[in-house]
Parts: structure tokens; C-alpha cells; sequence
């Protein structure tokens, strides 16, 4: 080992280095004081906080360059991805780290990654969802009350946790609320990285596994945008790990910080009840399925062996808020939950009966644009990795943690993530199978972390060991981003038609404005499922989409029959917003105004401009704006003229 | 949270922990109703607009709550900055997101003073908790709290000059990067964005078919627009050289007459000068019969 110089002005003397897979940091970390080894190793940390910070700047920069088109933008935003991840990573995989130097390690590949999600969408939302929180959270700031109307995501406002914590933010500092979004879900990110590295290094004893099981865990599809984004799992996700981590360390705390633990626990778990429906629901799970474990354990534990276990009132108290929640606030979330739970068990059925597969892996819905041959590989590769350490980690699990309540819930987690996998065959079960990574992950971090570090091998199998694991971490990191977005969805290349992060661009986000701008605020109308996000999210109309009206025939349609205009007086539609750039192509979503339209008015080629056209002649239609492509129709003369 | 300065569980019994009134040990507390009571007169006192409400309402709503909240659940522990960092966000987050909950059902609902007053009191709440629990510790329990985060045990980090300025070098790259991607995504992307409207003018007293016509134009360049008033095919008022500069807008509310040649609606219709008789932005308005 070099000498390190002694010259606090001189450039730090690196030390060589190299991924180390001696004795794991769990036997290091008992020899706490005076390593002198880790004053040399902590020299890499600026150096490292520089690569991620230069690889954001090239991601930052990809996305400029693919909103004018440049061909190798997506290279560069993948170089910039790998710029930040795999420095990190190389070095949280060696042996010979002190346990701070981990977590702050952990904590800035954090940050970069939620800077990733940052220079996406700087300014204002992009993603669907994004919208409809907004929406929440501008009426909440308005009308300084709760439970408003959301006309996109109807069971949104009934969550409004995150939506309350931005508007706070917003309302103390004077801010946009956008912009205290961003800040309030940059804490969030923070909160995750911390509860993540320590929830693992209770559970493993092992800083370095810890380190890497918070690295896989950054894995999930989800993590990178999904749960980055303005929206109610971004924030409820993190006080649910929170909640896990701290109630782990109560397990083995004093009887003095337990009324601490126990305070700080029922706070996190009132809070994500009230934040989001499914966060909230798997956090109970979790809390059972962890007490029941802990209750098992102890009723074979050996005399004098001593089993701590979560206390049965914690699970009761989650379970009794959330119900509460559920049944005086949310009921509408059981319609909501059923819904999509329901076509995920019809599709899933339709497989295991030999059915016709929904949805082939890689594909858009509507099954064209499959992703690279490149792409799918890594997809497929990062599912098979996933899938071939699990059984190491149970068996890392039974071996050294099998004690633990936790690690044996973790376990049982872990091994669901494959079965979740089946679910992407189907057309409703995709998003169930999607949304479970978040929560599914934690198990498959801990179990691969334990398999990387942990497990015995042979000692030939050492240096496969040193030499693979890098590239196993790349292949979980870079596949976790193609099975979560598809190739159209990650950069900001120029518009598609509704294609949510692509398809929004200044003259409809310039019409929404104007609409509220001119009309004021909660006019009923109708539009496409992009414009109709933009009109809600931003122009503050209510839009109407999925509320029991099928209005997507008053624009598909060629000639307005009685039941398209029955269907504007019932809706009691004012205004149309029309968008001619849909006859430009197929919607990339698989539909233009709603999901069943298809059903309905079956088609195969895009929507005539003719067709979207028909309200300039409409008698009494007043077409009150035009910005070249958008077309925003008065139809106040159908709501009068009842009788035509 | 650790008395003043933080503890390390290696380091000697602290003469800190004999104390039981309030003394400097308590200092924390003190620093915190200070920055407590500073941050809801910055919040209740200045204009929206400040500054300077900045950094006192992240603060407010993002920091002191917390903090003030585990200073009162756990009066005698030392936490490791990672845990202080965690238990400080997570709880001031859990805190926020109940505060609008508490709030709304209360007369003031969920305005600036509300949850001033709301975040503000917890905070100060936590604080009494905090020294009352703290001065009714037993000498014993504070010495056994000592070893109660094992995560002290490791090597504390230490940076060189050169490291630090790596790090703000960092920073500064990080910044840069989001900076110039918001100021890409606040560009316009397309030079064709231009609004043209003509809406009905509802206000009391005016008379029927009173209009707003207005321009709006988002493209790079300043352009001479040419506006025609059509009916039927007819020319009833023009603007022939209409100056809408880039960012600005141009709007004129007239009465439409019902006597004008022509039926059918009025068409306000917008000519770029390069394409004279091409239609380049259109609307158009049904005149009520009742003048």
C-alpha cells in the first residue's frame, strides 16, 4: 500500500484498488477503532461524488440532444447512467470500507440517480400521474382544504399525504409548488437511502452487505423515475421503509428507546396510511407477515434462546388506521384496487388456461415497437440473475439469519418477485407485476447482497466471484431501466402521439394555461387522454375520461349520433379540446381518449383528420381557440338546445 | 439526539452526564426554539415573495419538527449523523403530511398561519417534552444510553481541503446540470406556437356579441401578422400589419355586428406574411340573433 502524502494541499494518493471478497465487513466491523486502513480508502469518495456528478451532467446533456434530435443521445444518456452506477458499485463491493464511508456512498448514488429523474422534467411534471397530483396539490394550496375533485385519478385526493407535505413546503417558503415538490421528494430520497442501508445492516450485521443490497435495491424498475416521480408512492414508499428500518432496531433496543421507537413508528405508519392506498396495504402485509414469522419462531424457539419479535399491537395499529382510512375517507379505493387486482386475476387465469398471451414482454400494449435485441437480453438476463441467486440467498438466510424474523419475511419477498414475472403475460396484470418491484426488491437486495458477500465458495470459485460481480450489478442496473421504461419513454425526443412523457410539449401545455388563463378554473370538457392531462394538471379543468362517460366517440365518431351528444349533455361538456397531430399516427398508448375505445369503434390506422375536424362545421360551435394543432371548441349550444 | 455535542460511544462518560437542571447540556434545546420561533416570525411576518422565507420554511417544515420530535422521543440517545439525518426528515415528512390532516377539520384550515402555528408548536411541544425528560432521567439511564448506537463505532470521515473543494467541484457539476436542463426544458422546442382566440365577452352590461380577439405569440422571431374579420366569405374588418413581438400579446374587444354582409359565423383568421393566402390560424364565433 502507498504511502498517502502528508500534504493536505497535494492530490490524495489513491491507493490501488481492488474488489476484495476476503472476510466480509460483518467480522471487519467488530474491530471498530483505529483502522488506519479506512483514513486511506475514504480518498476515493470526492473522486467518486465527481464521476456521478459528471455522469448526471452527461445525462442532462443527452436529454438536450434528443430534444433536437441528436441519433446518439440515448448513448450518451446510457453512458451517463453507467458514469454514475458503476464507480459506485465497484467500490461498495470491496471488503475494505469503513461503514460511514458505505452509507454516504449509498446516500450520493441516491441523489444522483433521483438528479436522473431531476434534469428530466426540471420544470414542470411530465409523466401522467404527475399531472393529477398536481391537480391534487394546486386545489389543496387553492382552496385550502382537502378531498377536492380529481378528474383524472378520482382516488388520488383521497391520499393527499404527499400533496399536503408540498403544499406546506410551498406555503412556508414561498416557492412554486412543483419546485417544493422536487425538494420534499429530494428528502424523500434521502430517507430511503438511510432506512435501506439500515434496515439491511440490522438485518445482514454487515455494513458491506448492506451497502450492496441498498445498490441492488436501486435495481427495481421502478426506482430511477417511477418512484422519483411528483406522485404518492414516492413519498409514502420511503416512510415505509423508514417504518421497517426503525421498528427492526427496536427489536433489539433497550427497553429506554423503545417509547421513542414506538412514537416514531406510529407517526410513519398514520402518515403512509393517509399517503398512499398500496404503500400503506403492503406495509401491513409486511408488519403480519412479520409478526406472524416472529410469532413461529418463537414458539420453537429453544429454551433460553431468546427470539425478539415484533410486538402484535404494532401490526394491529397499522391495520386498524388503514381500515379506518379506509372505510371513512377512502372506500372509493376498494372499486379502484378490485378493478385492477381483478383484470390482473382474469388475465392471469386466461394464461394458466391456456389462453392467448395480453402481452408479450418488450412490447408496447398495442404490441408493436419491440425493444432492441440488445435490450430484451439485458431485461431477460437481470430477471435470470435475479431468479438463479435467490436460492443462494435462502440458503445464506438459513444459515446465518434464520433467527431473524425479518430476513425470513425478506426471504418469502424475494421469492415472490418471479412468480410476479408471470404477470407481465397478461394485459392488467402488467402493472400489478410492476408495481410489486418496489416492495418485492427489498427482498431480492438483501438475499443477492447476502449471496455476493456471504456465501461460502470453493476457493477457486473466489476470483470468479471478484470478476463477476461487477458485471452482474451492471446487468441488474441496466435491465431494471428495460423492463421499467421503454425505449420511446426515457428520453425527450421530439412529440408522439400519446406517448405521456413525449407528447408533452409547449403548445399543449401553452392551451391549458389559456384555458384557465380565459375560462377560470373547473370547466367541464373533453379531450384526449394527453390533453385531458394537461387540461386537469395544468389548466385545472375537469376533465372528463374515465368517469362513466364514454366520450372518446364524440371525436371518433364521423357524424355526432344521438348517443355522443347524449353523452356531452349527461357529461355536461362545455369545451372540446381537439388535437389534429392524432391523425398523425397510432396513439402509443394504445389508445387516444380511453382505454376501451377499441372495443367500441375498432381501428387500425390513425383517426381521419376529417373526422377530428367535424366541429368547425358543427351549427353553433364556437371554436374559440387555435394554436395551429390545438383546437378548443365552446360547445355550450348542445347543453342548451336540448331538443336537438 | 446527542446533548450539545455529539457523543461517541468510545469517548469518556461525560461530566454532561451527572447534570439534571438546565444547564449547556440542554443547549441544543434552546438553539432549537430560538431557530423554532425565528422560522414562524419569518413565516407569519414577510411577504410571500421573500427570500428570506426560504431557507427558514424548509426548515420549518422539513427539519425542526422532526428534530424536536426524536429530541423528545429518545432524551437520553446518541444517534450517528446518518440516523439524526433519518429520524429528522422522516418524522418532519410524517409530521407534515399529518398536519394538513389535523388541519383540515379545524376552523383555520390549511393556511400559511395554520401550518405555522401547527409545525411550530409541535416543534416547541417536542422541545418541553424533551427538558422534562431529559432533567427526570436517571444518571443511570443516560450512562446506558451511551452504548446504544453501535454505529459510532466506525471511523468517523475526515476530508482534506482538496477533498472538500472535490466534493464542492462536484456540486457545483451536479447543479449545472440540472440548471441547464431546466433552462432547456423552459425553451420552446417548436418556433411555431402562436395562440389566436376569439371568446364571447360575458361581463354584465356589455352587449351581446361583444369578443376578446387576441394574439398570442410564443415563436422566436417578432412577426407581422396580417387579421381578417370574415363572414361568408366577406372582408368585414382587417388588420393588416399586426405586430405581435415574440412573448407578447395582442388582444382588442369589440362588438361583432349581426348586420354584416355574409352568414354564418364570424371567422377571425390569421395570415402569416410569407403565406398571404394561406390561413394560418382560424376561429370563429356565432353571432346571437338578439343584438
Amino acid at each position: 500500500m502507498r504511502v498517502v502524502s502528508p500534504r493536505p494541499s497535494a492530490l490524495p494518493q489513491l491507493p490501488p484498488w481492488r474488489p476484495d471478497f476476503g472476510p466480509s465487513s460483518a467480522q471487519t466491523q467488530v474491530v471498530p477503532r483505529n483502522v488506519a486502513a479506512t483514513a486511506q480508502v475514504i480518498n476515493w469518495l470526492p473522486v467518486l461524488s465527481l464521476s456521478m456528478a459528471i455522469g448526471l451532467l452527461q445525462v442532462s446533456l443527452a436529454n438536450t440532444a434528443a430534444r433536437s434530435g441528436w441519433p446518439y443521445a440515448e448513448a450518451m444518456w446510457w453512458l451517463g447512467l453507467g458514469v454514475i452506477f458503476a464507480p459506485t458499485a465497484l467500490h461498495l463491493l470491496g471488503a475494505n470500507l469503513s461503514r460511514n464511508n458505505r452509507l454516504l456512498l449509498v446516500v450520493l448514488l441516491g441523489m444522483a440517480l433521483y438528479g436522473v429523474k431531476l434534469v428530466n422534467t426540471p420544470v414542470q411534471p411530465a409523466y401522467h400521474d404527475e399531472f393529477a397530483h398536481l391537480r391534487v396539490a394546486v386545489d389543496i394550496f387553492n382552496n385550502q382544504t382537502l378531498f377536492s375533485y380529481a378528474p383524472q385519478l378520482p382516488v388520488t385526493p383521497l391520499y393527499p399525504g404527499m400533496e399536503i407535505a408540498t403544499t406546506v413546503l410551498a406555503r412556508l417558503t414561498g416557492l412554486p409548488l412543483y419546485l417544493s415538490g422536487l425538494i420534499l421528494l429530494g428528502c424523500a430520497r434521502l430517507v430511503t437511502m438511510l432506512s435501506l442501508f439500515m434496515l439491511f445492516e440490522r438485518i445482514s450485521g454487515s455494513s458491506r452487505v448492506a451497502g450492496i443490497a441498498s445498490l441492488i435495491y436501486a435495481c427495481n424498475p421502478n426506482y430511477l423515475l417511477f418512484d422519483a416521480q411528483f406522485s404518492y408512492e414516492s413519498l409514502a414508499l420511503p416512510l415505509a421503509l423508514m417504518t421497517v428500518a426503525i421498528l427492526s432496531r427496536r427489536m433489539v433496543t433497550g427497553m429506554l428507546n423503545r417509547f421513542g421507537y414506538n412514537v416514531a413508528a406510529m407517526l410513519l405508519v398514520a402518515a403512509i396510511a393517509v399517503t398512499h392506498h398500496l404503500t400503506a396495504y403492503m406495509t401491513v402485509l409486511f408488519l403480519g407477515v412479520w409478526t406472524l414469522t416472529g410469532g413461529i419462531q418463537a414458539l420453537f424457539r429453544q429454551k433460553q434462546q431468546r427470539v425478539a419479535t415484533l410486538p402484535v399491537w404494532v401490526f394491529v395499529f397499522a391495520f386498524i388506521v388503514n381500515l379506518i382510512w379506509l372505510l371513512f375517507v377512502a372506500n372509493f379505493t376498494l372499486r379502484y384496487l378490485t378493478f385492477i387486482f381483478g383484470s390482473a386475476f382474469d388475465g392471469l387465469l386466461n394464461l394458466v388456461q391456456g389462453g392467448e398471451i395480453k402481452r408479450l414482454p418488450f412490447q408496447t400494449v398495442e404490441g408493436s415497437d419491440a425493444s432492441p435485441l440488445f435490450e430484451r437480453l439485458l431485461g431477460l438476463g437481470s430477471a435470470g440473475l435475479i431468479a438463479l441467486s435467490i436460492p443462494f440467498g435462502l440458503l445464506e438466510i438459513w444459515r446465518r439469519h434464520r433467527d431473524k424474523a425479518t430476513a425470513l419475511t425478506f426471504g418469502l419477498a424475494a421469492c415472490l418477485h418471479p412468480a410476479t414475472l408471470l404477470l407481465r403475460l397478461t394485459g392488467g396484470g402488467w402493472e400489478i407485476s410492476n408495481r410489486s418491484s418496489e416492495f418485492l426488491f427489498l427482498g431480492v437486495g438483501l438475499l443477492m447482497g447476502l449471496a455476493l458477500v456471504n456465501l461460502k465458495l470453493p476457493k477457486w470459485a473466489h476470483s470468479l466471484r471478484a470478476k463477476i460481480s461487477l458485471p452482474v450489478l451492471l446487468v441488474l442496473f441496466f435491465g431494471g431501466i428495460v423492463i421499467g421504461w421503454s425505449p420511446w419513454m426515457r428520453l425527450k425526443w421530439p412529440y408522439l402521439v400519446v406517448a405521456d412523457y413525449r407528447s408533452v410539449e409547449p403548445q399543449g401545455i401553452q392551451a391549458a394555461y389559456w384555458m384557465r388563463e380565459t375560462f377560470g378554473r373547473y370547466n367541464v370538457m373533453a379531450s384526449d387522454r394527453i390533453n385531458n392531462m394537461l387540461m386537469a394538471g395544468l389548466g385545472e379543468q375537469n376533465t372528463v375520461s374515465g368517469n362513466g362517460f364514454t366520450t372518446a366517440g364524440v371525436f371518433l365518431q364521423a357524424r355526432l349520433g344521438p348517443g355522443e351528444l347524449n353523452v356531452i349533455r349527461a357529461a355536461k361538456i362545455r369545451y372540446l379540446a381537439v388535437d389534429k397531430r392524432l391523425s398523425s399516427s397510432l396513439p402509443k398508448y394504445g389508445y387516444y381518449f380511453q382505454s376501451w375505445e377499441r372495443n367500441v369503434w375498432p381501428y387500425y390506422s390513425p383517426v381521419p383528420q376529417n373526422v377530428l375536424e367535424k366541429w368547425d362545421y358543427y351549427p353553433g360551435a364556437q371554436k374559440v381557440f387555435d394554436s395551429g394543432d390545438i383546437r378548443i371548441y365552446d360547445i355550450g349550444v348542445i347543453q342548451n338546445d336540448v331538443t336537438r | 439526539m446527542s446533548r450539545g455535542k455529539s457523543r461517541r460511544a468510545d469517548s469518556p462518560a461525560p461530566e454532561a452526564a451527572q447534570t439534571t437542571g438546565f444547564d449547556w447540556p440542554h443547549l441544543d434545546l434552546l438553539v432549537l426554539v430560538i431557530v423554532t420561533v425565528l422560522a414562524m416570525a419569518v413565516s407569519l411576518g414577510l411577504p410571500e415573495a421573500s427570500p428570506v422565507r426560504v431557507p427558514f420554511g424548509v426548515l420549518l417544515s422539513l427539519v425542526l419538527p422532526g428534530y424536536g420530535i426524536a429530541l423528545a422521543a429518545f432524551p437520553g440517545r446518541s444517534f450517528s449523523r446518518g440516523e439524526r439525518v433519518l429520524f429528522t426528515l422522516g418524522l418532519s415528512l410524517a409530521v407534515a403530511v399529518l398536519s394538513g390532516i389535523a388541519l383540515n377539520w379545524s376552523p383555520w384550515q390549511l393556511s400559511t398561519e395554520a401550518f405555522t402555528v401547527f409545525l411550530g408548536g409541535v416543534t416547541l411541544l417536542s422541545c418541553a417534552i424533551a427538558l422534562v425528560r431529559r432533567v427526570r432521567m436517571a444518571p443511570w439511564e443516560q450512562v446506558a444510553d451511551m452504548a446504544a448506537s453501535e454505529e459510532n463505532f466506525s471511523q468517523p470521515l475526515r476530508f482534506s481541503l482538496l477533498q472538500w473543494l472535490t466534493f464542492g467541484l462536484a456540486a457545483i457539476i451536479a447543479v449545472v446540470a440540472v440548471a441547464s436542463a431546466a433552462v432547456e426544458a423552459k425553451r420552446n422546442p417548436t418556433s411555431d406556437v402562436l395562440q389566436l382566440w376569439m371568446v364571447p365577452v360575458q361581463a354584465e352590461g356589455e352587449p351581446k356579441n361583444t369578443v376578446r380577439i387576441g394574439v398570442r405569440n410564443f415563436e422566436y422571431a417578432n412577426t407581422d401578422y396580417r387579421l381578417q374579420l370574415m363572414r361568408g366569405g366577406y372582408v368585414v374588418q382587417e388588420w393588416p400589419q399586426l405586430k405581435v413581438d415574440q412573448g407578447n400579446t395582442w388582444e382588442i374587444t369589440m362588438t361583432l355586428k349581426t348586420d354584416w354582409p355574409g352568414v354564418g359565423p364570424v371567422e377571425a383568421v390569421l395570415y402569416q406574411p410569407e403565406k398571404p393566402s394561406e390561413p394560418f390560424r382560424k376561429t370563429s364565433y356565432w353571432l346571437s340573433a338578439n343584438e
